[in-house]
């Protein structure tokens, strides 16, 4: 039994693993951790499935090289090491240290930043190491050190249930923190008077059970909090001698605010919001002292990004509320390490130990710590500058780490050709055959969840521990070892770890070092965990940063009114509202916003894995507002092009009035392995907030047209279908099923003899049976490869898109025979018995399809969500499908009326 | 002898309706029918307009069946509209000049919406909602639209609302009245609807009095209030009412009333014996009836009174008609029946209100308690059919009415569809008696479908097809026990 962390999103969940014999996966058993402060116990959809991730199919087992031809060959770990060590070395030599960069992740644990990031800064001499969390985090971050003189999130969760308001701004916390919005909805279950209010152009499954749904413009936002701070002026709502005592700049800020969102009117236009609508926010606002206001990457992936999370600050600011129980600003992570990337200094701006590079001071106190060589002196390149670097020639060598940039970064397919531009492309990560992983030279395999042993640290300061419970797979090594190895082969001293251990009692002693008001005085102090030896780092249990003295936990900064400017006052920081950099127009004239969905992580390299996971929303698609499409002229259901200035996608349309009219909403996750053409990172523009260089995801000008095909098909096979780029159809998605692959083809053009054509594309050996049936005077037809009794693959294949039912022929594939109904039942294309169907995935925790619960709904009368969960266990485990259950009830109840 | 001449002006609901019965009696084989519509197609629903904009087209509302005009033999002059009746010569100018002559004149003309005469009521953008062409501009002027809002919170106000909320602007709802649906429902039951219709995010401000529209600061348009308040939209849906469309028969010469409307009798005909007015633009008794199944009604009576006429059967007449409805607005149940005010004199009244599952139901019974005089349903509307039927055959109240309303916390209380009268209207829109549902079932209507076919019950508004279905059940039970019987 290991106590570790969930490596999903920032909530950071305790995870309880316990390996059954031999340490295979199949038999790892995955559990909520009850002690750990984040969760006690809970774990969502994408957590509770992490067992079904770690299989080893796929993954990359030991170091692979690719020669000039292109071809890949496997290697030992010293020759890959030493071809990295030395075309970094060469290209140094040539071109100095700043054409090399380092791209890595907030998947990566603090020990692996911490290396790497001491090995760039402080060894190699250049910044130029980003992170993902740049796409993610970054104007939080900056934000934050604006406001408070330092990278502070002064709560926790536990504020959020002890708050009465909770504005929830550009967060679908439901689907994205799901564990968070438990806790959330828990508090208001027990404090029926607490209210939710939530700030989201797109009306998500968080607006469900809220109280208030502002369905603001995309990047409105500072209209809104600079609205909101003239309210809360003008109706006398100010702390005054907190803001005379412990900040500065509240008049700017507040002549800005009144210069930009003075009126309502002016708000409410800027917004798209009645009046009425902000009257009633600001009024609840205003009257409620203890509120937290959560925001995430719907504020931060703007152009205006950092404005906007002051605007958001500026309001708890110049209210004084901040600092005591249930109430402050709360940024919430993407990355279950994005803060620990943070604490390290893993982004191009920051140095180490929340210290800056543009300060002489703090280079020098750093320097003096690692007896480094060098320091860097200036900031480097954030991610999307650091690829257009090496898009244009300016970076050479590069290193990417546990990401996937062709597929997250804007303008992805720029991205890719950059990283064919580079000389020395360098990926470590699990799997080979990742869209990024496919252009590299080097492959260095890591080790993964449940591999690794490390610390993360969550959206509220906590850091705990990830521990590794299954040996190392194949030659797969931890990723600080291999920075290690390749600074030891450039000739560096100081990276002599044996184990994660010691570098983060490095990492602590360095938090702590000068860190007083002699030296450099920072929040960020976690002295009280340097000195721990292995079995007491082993042990560590979930503590919250500053962590001065061993034992200590600090639930809440700011309670003593102290901040980190120089002058240890917070800043109001004026926010003259900009709109998002490239308008719709006539060409363009939608804007198209990104984001997740409940069950897949990223780039689905991981969470693409598991079936349970495949089936709530198996392909990718592109959300639109039903009366918007037919002006664009496409239909429900139907597959559509969308495209920006920068690139295009194929996907299938969802029309729902929960999108906003002029609006888009594209889901990040599917790349190249699982789809044809489905990375919407190709469209975004790549435009970023000129403090934090976050890019702007949510607002990229496009247009959707008709994606004409002349057939579908479905395919359901035991084994991957073979087809090139060439050969392949105009569309196909791969989604994983449990034993078998499903795939949705369409494609262009008459297929002759579809036996032909099924039997090539399922490439079954000789099975013992191939049933055929060619519908008379139809162009359907359908096939399927049996062994014995047993299925191997079937297809179907219509000129038109109703095609069978997806979760009854996969449950054909979980059975061991056929039995002679299932056998009709193929023929047919249908369930002999109705029952049989189960219908989408709604809950995926226990699989439960949407006709089963509908059938449990109308055969029992069910009323509640909790009635459904008694009765067919949906929702019942993580809960984050309850919105939809609740969604089928109030469905089934009006077709009962009807 | 030569063909009679019938010309019918208008091809509405119930202008169509007319055409159907004349046929279903074979009396347009009598007469040469020419009709004309001023609409560029004929006949369509107008009660589901509002589906236009959930993406169906103007085909899936039209009433017409494929080939109707061809087979039948009767002209259709679409896009041509009546401009001139002359009584005395018996004819009728059409737009595009033809005259055509009649020996019996039918006009169904229907009513126009009432646009209030303020300053500003024709700038572009200020549109009404009554055709698919009507919806065709609001969807046009919705394209570039952020703000929209009705003048009117009415049924039809309400049904426009709906439209501008599902083509995804942000929609207000102005009302002169302190409550929305004033004519239809209570205060209790206003205020409900109101709460439901808001939380669906629809403004609503009620008691206001536009003024003026003028050029707008934020938007395309400014409404003033009489109280000094304004509001601003792109788009103005004026939705204040109709009005019968009467100008024809005014020029001409026929009696009309004095706040309009075509005077008829209970033979639907006008003061000149040769022509006949249906639907909206007719006054009977001294009132407009806006409802689409009275106007159904005048049409199934103005085609007995022509069969009359000619073979001298006897014949129906039109004796006024119950106002009850019941709809879906926006997604939530409204029925109003009967005296909803509760003016009768001594009427009482039982009200029932669950603010959580925002439910709101009154009954209006007479002094006595023993008659059931009408009622408000909001949110809920289960129990409209069965006190519909108790209130129209008049049939005697239980001791503790209450229980009509109330929750069901034991058995719940369901009408006994066979102590009705075999003359109880049961499907209030095609005018279907029990006693001809009984006889479709007894000559072998055996399934709801077949029963629709056959009779046209449950086809329009839908709200009596439980009704219909009990009905079914107990001819099912009665026959297995016949069965049993027999066995």
């Amino acid at each position: 039994m290991t106590c570790t962390t969930c490596p999903y999103c920032g909530v950071g969940c305790g995870v309880i693993a316990t390996v059954g014999k031999a340490g295979e996966p199949s038999r790892l058993h995955i559990q909520g951790d009850p002690e750990h402060p984040a969760n006690y116990g809970r774990l969502c959809v994408k957590g509770s499935a992490l067992a079904d991730t770690l299989g080893l199919e796929g993954r990359c087992l030991q170091p692979l090289l690719r020669d000039g031809e292109g071809r890949t060959l496997a290697a030992s770990w010293d020759q890959a090491l030493d071809r990295v060590a030395t075309g970094m070395r060469r290209i140094i030599d040539q071109h100095g240290p700043e054409a090399v960069a380092f791209y890595v992740s907030g998947q990566l644990l603090t020990e692996d930043y911490y290396v790497v990031n001491k090995l760039v800064k402080g060894w190699l001499g250049t910044a130029n190491i980003d992170t993902n969390s740049r796409l993610c985090m970054s104007s939080a971050v900056a934000g934050h050190k604006r406001a408070f003189g330092e990278d502070l999130v002064g709560g926790n969760y536990r504020d959020l249930e002890e708050a009465d308001l909770v504005v929830l701004v550009g967060s679908n916390t439901a689907w994205c923190h799901p564990i968070v919005y438990q806790r959330l909805m828990q508090s208001r279950r027990e404090r029926p008077e607490k209210r939710i209010v939530v700030v989201d152009p797109r009306r998500t499954a968080t607006c469900e059970q809220a109280d208030l749904h502002l369905s603001v413009k995309a990047g409105s936002d500072v209209w809104l909090f600079n609205g909101l701070l003239t309210y809360l002026e003008e109706h006398g709502v100010v702390d005054t001698e907190f803001v005379a005592k412990h900040t500065g700049g509240a008049a700017e800020a507040l002549a800005a605010a009144r210069a930009s969102a003075g009126r309502l009117e002016v708000v409410a236009k800027a917004c798209g919001v009645p009046v009425a609508m902000l009257q009633t926010f600001y009024a609840m606002f205003a009257s409620t002292r203890k509120v937290v206001t959560v925001f995430s990457q719907g504020v931060n992936q703007s152009s205006s990004g950092t404005d906007k999370v002051n605007s958001i600050i500026n309001c708890h600011l110049l209210t004084g509320r901040l600092g005591e129980p249930g109430m402050g600003p709360f940024s919430i992570t993407g990355q279950p390490n994005a803060m620990g990337g943070r604490e390290v200094g893993g982004l191009a701006n920051t140095l180490a130990a929340h210290l800056e590079l543009n300060d002489a001071q703090h280079r020098q106190l750093v320097q003096d710590f690692w007896q480094s060589p060098v320091i860097a002196r200036e900031p480097g390149l954030k991610a999307v500058d650091l690829f257009e670097a090496a898009h244009d020639g300016r970076i050479k060598a590069l290193w990417v780490m546990a990401t996937n940039p062709v597929v997250s970064l804007p303008d992805a397919d720029r991205v890719r050709e950059a990283l064919g531009r580079c000389e020395l492309l360098v990926v470590s990560d699990l799997f080979a055959d990742t869209d990024t992983a496919a252009a590299a030279q080097v492959v260095l395999p890591a080790l993964g969840w449940g591999e690794k042993d490390g610390t993360v640290t969550n959206s509220e300061r906590c850091l705990s521990r990830q521990k590794a419970f299954l040996p190392p797979p194949g030659a797969a090594k931890p990723d600080w070892w291999a920075v290690c190895e390749v600074a030891r082969r450039l000739g560096f001293e100081g990276f002599d770890y044996q184990s994660p251990h010691q570098i983060f009692d490095e990492h602590a002693r360095l938090s702590a070092w000068r860190n007083d008001q002699h030296g450099v005085q920072r929040a960020f102090h976690i002295g009280g965990l340097a000195g721990l030896d292995t079995d007491a780092y082993d042990r560590l249990r979930p503590c919250q940063w500053p962590v001065l003295r061993r034992g200590d936990s600090t639930a809440r900064l700011f309670h003593d009114r102290r901040f980190f400017h120089a002058d240890a006052r917070a800043r109001l920081v004026p926010t003259p509202p900009r709109a998002p950099a490239n308008a719709p127009d006539d060409e363009f004239p939608l804007v198209l916003n990104t984001g997740r969905i409940r069950d897949q992580w990223h780039t689905m390299t991981r969470t693409g894995r598991a079936s349970r996971l495949a089936n709530h929303l198996p392909e990718p698609f592109v959300e639109m507002h039903p009366y918007e499409a037919m002006l664009c002229g496409v239909q429900d259901g139907t597959l559509v092009r969308v495209a920006s200035r920068w690139g295009a996608m194929v996907a299938r349309l969802r029309c729902t009035a929960d999108q906003p009219r002029r609006t888009l909403f594209v889901p990040i996750h599917w790349n190249d392995l699982n789809a044809s053409d489905a990375r919407v990172g190709a469209l975004v523009n790549p435009v970023v907030d000129p403090l934090s260089g976050e890019p702007e995801f949510k607002h990229t000008p496009a247009l959707v047209s008709p994606f004409p095909v002349d057939w579908h098909a479905v395919v359901f096979s035991r084994s991957p279908l073979q087809f090139t780029k060439a050969d392949a159809p105009a569309y196909w998605v791969r989604i994983q099923g449990d034993g078998f692959l499903r795939y949705e083809l369409a494609g262009r053009g008459l297929i002759e003899d579809p036996q032909q054509w099924s039997r090539a594309l399922l490439g079954v050996g000789q099975p013992s049976t191939w049933l055929d049936v060619h519908q008379d005077g139809t162009q359907d037809y359908c096939a399927a490869a049996l062994d014995a009794d047993c299925l191997l693959a079937c297809v179907y294949l219509s000129p038109r898109a109703d095609l069978p039912s997806r979760s009854w022929l996969g449950r054909l594939f979980e059975k061991q025979a056929l039995s002679e109904a299932d056998v009709v039942g193929l023929k047919l294309g249908r369930s002999v018995d109705p029952a049989d169907d189960a219908g989408a995935t709604v809950c995926s925790c226990f699989s439960v399809g949407r006709n089963t619960i509908l059938d449990a709904i109308r055969d029992n009368g069910l009323t509640s969500v909790e009635e459904v969960g008694r009765c067919v266990r949906a929702g019942t485990n993580c809960g984050s499908c309850q919105p939809e259950i609740r969604a089928l009830i109030a469905n089934a109840r009006l077709a009962e009326n009807a | 002898m030569k063909q009679q001449r019938l010309v019918v002006v208008g091809n509405g609901m119930v202008g169509q309706k007319y055409l159907e019965h004349l046929v279903a009696g074979g009396l347009h084989q009598h007469y040469q029918v020419t009709v004309l519509c001023a609409e560029p197609r004929p006949a369509y629903d107008r009660v589901h307009l509002s589906a236009f904009f959930t993406g169906r087209s103007s085909e899936d509302l039209c009433l017409v069946p494929a080939g109707f005009f061809e087979r039948h033999g009767i002209e259709l002059r679409v896009g041509e509209g009546a401009e001139h009746i002359d009584l005395n010569s018996k004819t009728v100018l059409t737009s595009k000049g033809a005259m055509l002559g009649y020996d019996k004149l039918v006009l169904a003309t229907g009513s126009y919406p009432f646009v209030p005469p303020l300053p500003g009521r024709e700038r572009p953008g200020c549109l009404t909602y009554r055709t698919i062409e009507d919806l065709q501009a609001i969807m046009a002027a919705g394209r570039d639209a952020e703000v929209g809002v009705v003048i009117g919170g009415g049924l039809l106000g309400l049904e426009a609302a709906k439209s501008l909320h599902d083509i995804g602007l942000q929609t207000h709802v102005l009302e002169f009245a302190p409550r929305l649906m004033a004519v239809q429902v209570d205060d209790g039951g206003g205020r409900l609807l109101r709460r439901k219709i808001e939380q669906l995010g629809v403004s609503v401000h009620t008691g206001m009095s536009t003024t003026e529209i003028v050029d707008g600061e934020f938007y395309r348009h400014r409404l003033n209030f009489a109280d000094g308040q304004h509001l601003e939209a792109d788009l103005v849906v004026f939705s204040a009412g109709i009005r019968p469309q009467d100008s024809l028969a005014r020029d001409a010469g026929l009696a009309v009333g004095e706040r309009g409307g075509i005077i008829i009798d209970d033979h639907c005909r006008t003061s000149d014996p040769a022509v006949y007015a249906i639907g909206e633009c007719a006054l009977w008794g001294g009132r407009i009836y806006g409802l689409v199944a009275p106007g159904y009604e005048m049409a199934r009576v103005a085609v007995d009174h022509l069969r009359h006429a000619r073979d001298g059967t006897p014949t129906r007449q039109f004796t006024g008609a119950d106002m009850s409805t019941k709809l879906k607005l926006m997604g939530v149940d409204v029925a109003s029946f009967g005296d909803a005010h509760a003016s009768t004199p001594g009427a009482c009244c039982y009200r029932y209100e669950d603010e959580r599952k925002q439910i709101y139901k009154k009954l209006v019974v007479s002094e006595d308690g023993r008659q059931l005089l009408g009622g408000v349903l909001v949110g809920e509307a289960r129990e409209y059919n069965t006190l519909l039927q108790l209130m129209l055959n008049a049939m005697p109240l239980p001791e503790t009415p209450e229980q009509l309303i109330l929750p069901a916390l034991g058995a719940p209380l369901n009408l006994d569809v066979t102590q009705l009268p075999d003359s109880a209207i049961l499907c209030q829109c095609q005018n279907v008696s029990k006693g001809a549902l009984c006889q479709a079932i007894a000559d072998g209507c055996c399934d709801l479908a077949a029963i629709k076919t056959c009779t046209g019950a449950a086809t329009g508004c839908g709200s009596c097809e439980p009704l219909v279905r009990t009905l079914l059940e107990a001819s099912e039970t009665l026959a297995g026990a016949l069965a049993e019987m027999d066995a």
